[in-house]
């Protein structure tokens, strides 16, 4: 069964971030992310 | 005594908020004493372990998660205490209200001076949160109980707070206890320049037209 592993927020870091890693059947990491949350736009 | 299950939590704000808390300094150990700090940055506890007694949230709300996270604060906290200008009214994010949010992303990721015509998007992803159409402020979304004012709020200001609260005592931010601070702030400016150097003038008109900024002296 494919599972995603969500660390949010992570905090050791300074702004926001995010971490998902995606597992596949087998429980190896098919894809990982960091993303960064937040827009401020200006 | 039974420390009380509090916390700190952060939407869409700078983490200067915290910051100030940090500056707290050594009361800090006063609070720990008092109350067990649950879901935070802090902790780096990512979810509720229980109902707490007292919330204290900085930042506003800019994406849909944040909406969520406020409403699950609200659901799980006795008193929720909102801290600085971000979660009060928006704060810096919210200079964005008046632009359209297509524009703004426009401009952030399409027309930037760094991007190259056609080679970027719009970042789109399901694990991503969607952007709200304005910044909101925290009253907005969930019935708030207190605010602390301020970009930061003083350490001092939070701190009682945090301490009136648990003890379930009044207490109002007095117009004073500000401008005491601001005097401060303004001394302590005063002292670091050298006496020699003239009062700042944005240097030969680069950020338009030059202003004279008026000396310190003045303000005081």
């Amino acid at each position: 069964m494919k599972k995603k592993i969500t660390i949010d927020p992570v905090t050791r870091v300074e702004g926001h971030g995010r971490v998902t890693i995606h597992l596949d059947e087998y429980g190896k990491v098919e894809d990982s992310f960091f993303h960064i949350v937040e827009f401020r736009g200006l | 005594m039974k420390r009380k299950p509090s916390l700190p939590f952060h939407l869409a704000g700078c983490f200067g908020c915290h910051m100030s808390m940090l500056d707290i300094d050594t009361d800090l150990l006063d609070i720990v004493e008092l109350v067990a700090f649950n879901k935070s940055p802090l902790t780096d506890i990512k979810t509720f372990t229980q109902r707490c007694h007292l919330g204290l949230v900085e930042g506003g709300c800019c994406n849909d998660e944040n909406i969520e996270t406020l409403k699950k604060f609200r659901e799980m906290c006795d008193i929720l205490v909102v801290m600085g200008e971000c979660a009060v009214w928006g704060g810096l994010p919210a200079m964005r209200n008046t632009i359209p949010l297509g524009e703004c992303l426009e401009e952030a990721y399409l027309n930037s001076v760094t991007s190259e015509q056609g080679e970027n998007t719009v970042p789109y992803h399901e694990d991503l949160p969607k952007i709200l159409d304005r910044v909101y402020g925290c009253n907005e979304i969930v019935k708030v109980d207190y605010t602390i004012p301020g970009c930061p709020p003083s350490p001092n200001h939070i701190w009682k707070v945090v301490k009136s609260l648990l003890w379930g005592e009044d207490y109002s931010l007095l117009y004073s206890e500000f401008k005491i601070r601001l005097i401060d702030y303004m001394s302590m400016i005063k002292s670091q320049r050298p006496s020699k150097c003239p009062p700042y003038e944005s240097r030969d008109g680069a950020y338009g037209i030059p202003v004279q900024t008026r000396d310190i002296q003045d303000i005081n």
